[in-house]
């Protein structure tokens, strides 16, 4: 029971990630592979301002959203790029941030990532188990889903779906479309930083290996499995990528030792199904181009 | 002062040398049109006066103010509109909303007004507003398209190609449309045409532009008789 309320715990902070993307992928037509160096900027966050500080957990968490808007603004330049070279944008600047982390020691630790995160604690309970800790995780989550839920049905929202739909006639019509997008670049790292930070108290341990390229992808993947353009099609996504990351377990005679790989052979070929046979995901509002 | 005065515009793509310095003016009330082969620079020399494409040399000059490279938001503030190739709408919206949004950099209380008049302007979509733009015809979609920016109730209005591959009554509609909007409501017009016959027509002064550069500059009349005209035609 405890393993399955674990996975929930995990189910909630990606879904905050996968909503966030959503935003950026689906709503706007920003395709990012960089969410995953935001999730670590507001992890590492948490874990050195806890950690080094002694800071409260709640204003940490509060303080990993500015942080990693902040790196999310200063990486901005990138939003230059159109198209493909977007893309591969991102790409850099997540290997950058990544190599930051392993490389920033005196900051970071680098490889040996911070230990003994504190659990948070509300009205002297100890969140340091998956039931206790989704006390704290599910109303986080309710409450950034029903901001994404807000802001994507706000006028605001209306200008995102004009930008994806056709940025030249959003732009024709007055939109500064690259204030926009800078806007929810910004946002969605902030977003995401919520999310790190969650992460941070929950496994009470940051490491760089967590924010690589290859999560990145994973989010990326929930969103595309959900259905881009639709905040509750990433929270479906996010189920339904970890129902097959667990089934991959009780697959017979299979090694332990693969499981991992096995795992990231299954995420590789739901995606490849997903854009083959349904590329507008589960409930998508629209397929990706 | 003309409402619009281009000084030796240049733009490049990369390598590319587009636009080899282009002069002209634009007054109020007065249809310039831009005719000119495929590759000529027609859409390019727009796109620069609106800053889609970045103007690498040369002054862009609006009501004696200096607006070379301003984003495109920052010109429709001025009081340019653009509307660009292929009769460009959001497909999912319907008529309605894409009007609507049109209208974004307008007053909200004015909003409805405009939209009155863009119906009374192009009767054929008013009858359709709940429409997706998806569903209308390849002559609906330029009349939505031109309705979109003229939602704006800009003093320059830059159009590229308003009759591209549209049947010869909806050309007609089209041209009698922009000459109102000129005579009547005093806009200034640039438009580039592919189809000469129509740029001709509507316009009270033509450019002819070749590699970049004007190589022909006066009214539909100085082209001469029917047999220069046609040679002209012959030529594009």
């Amino acid at each position: 029971m405890d393993y399955f309320l674990h996975l929930v715990v995990l189910g909630t902070i990606y879904s905050i990630l996968a909503v966030s993307l959503n935003i950026s992928v689906g709503y706007t037509g920003l395709l990012t592979l960089a969410h995953a160096a935001f999730y670590g900027v507001g992890a590492y966050a948490v874990g050195i301002l806890t950690v080094e500080y002694n800071v409260n957990f709640f204003f940490a968490l509060l303080l990993a959203m500015p942080a990693a808007g902040v790196v999310a603004a200063m990486v901005s330049p990138i939003l230059r790029l159109k198209g493909h070279f977007f893309i591969l944008g991102t790409v850099a600047v997540q290997l950058m941030l990544t190599q930051v982390l392993f490389n920033w020691i005196s900051l970071t630790k680098g490889p040996f990532g911070i230990p003994g995160v504190p659990s948070p604690v509300i009205f002297g309970l100890k969140l340091n188990t998956p039931p206790t800790f989704l006390l704290l995780s599910v109303p986080v989550m309710i409450i950034v889903v029903l901001l994404a839920a807000r802001l994507v049905n706000s006028p605001f929202g209306r200008v995102l779906k004009t930008i994806r739909a056709n940025p030249s006639v959003a732009e024709s019509i007055g939109i500064n479309v690259d204030l926009y997008r800078l806007r929810v670049f910004v946002i969605t790292a902030m977003m995401a930083g919520v999310a790190g930070g969650l992460y941070a108290s929950y496994t009470r341990y940051v490491h760089p290996s967590a924010f690589d390229v290859v999560f990145s992808t994973f989010i990326l993947i929930m969103v595309i499995l959900g259905g881009t353009g639709r905040w509750m099609g990433s929270v479906l996504g996010v189920v339904g990528l970890i129902t097959i990351q667990e089934s991959v377990r009780f697959i017979p005679a299979l090694p332990a030792n693969m499981v991992g790989p096995v795992q990231i052979m299954a995420y590789s070929g739901v995606l490849f199904a997903v854009m083959m046979l349904r590329p507008q995901g589960l409930i998508g509002a629209y397929k990706l181009e | 002062m003309p409402l619009l005065e281009i000084q030796d515009l240049l733009v490049s793509y990369g390598s590319k040398q587009v636009l080899n310095g282009v002069t002209l003016t634009v007054d109020s009330g007065e249809a310039v049109a831009i005719i000119g082969h495929n590759g000529a620079g027609k859409s390019t020399f727009l796109k620069g006066i609106f800053g889609v494409a970045k103007a690498t040399g040369g002054k862009v000059v609006l009501n004696g103010e200096d607006i070379t490279n301003h984003q495109p938001f920052e010109n429709i503030k001025s009081g340019i509109a653009y509307m660009a190739q292929g009769g460009q709408v959001f497909p999912d919206l319907t008529i309605d909303d894409n009007l609507r949004l049109g209208g974004y950099s307008a007053p909200a209380n004015e909003i409805d007004d405009r939209m009155t008049a863009i119906f009374d302007m192009f009767p054929a979509i008013s009858q359709r507003r709940t429409i997706a733009a998806d569903a209308l015809s390849g002559g609906e979609r330029q009349m939505l398209a031109m309705g979109m920016v003229l939602m704006i109730r800009p003093q320059l209005l830059l159009l590229d190609e308003p009759s591209g591959a549209l049947a010869g009554n909806l050309v007609q509609q089209i041209t009698e449309t922009i000459r109102s909007l000129v005579d009547d409501k005093g806009m200034g017009v640039l438009i580039v045409e592919q189809n000469v016959d129509m740029g001709l027509k509507v316009a009270d002064r033509v450019n002819m532009l070749e590699h970049g550069q004007v190589v022909f500059s006066g009214t539909p009349a100085d082209l001469g008789g029917e047999e220069a005209r046609q040679q002209l035609l012959g030529l594009l």
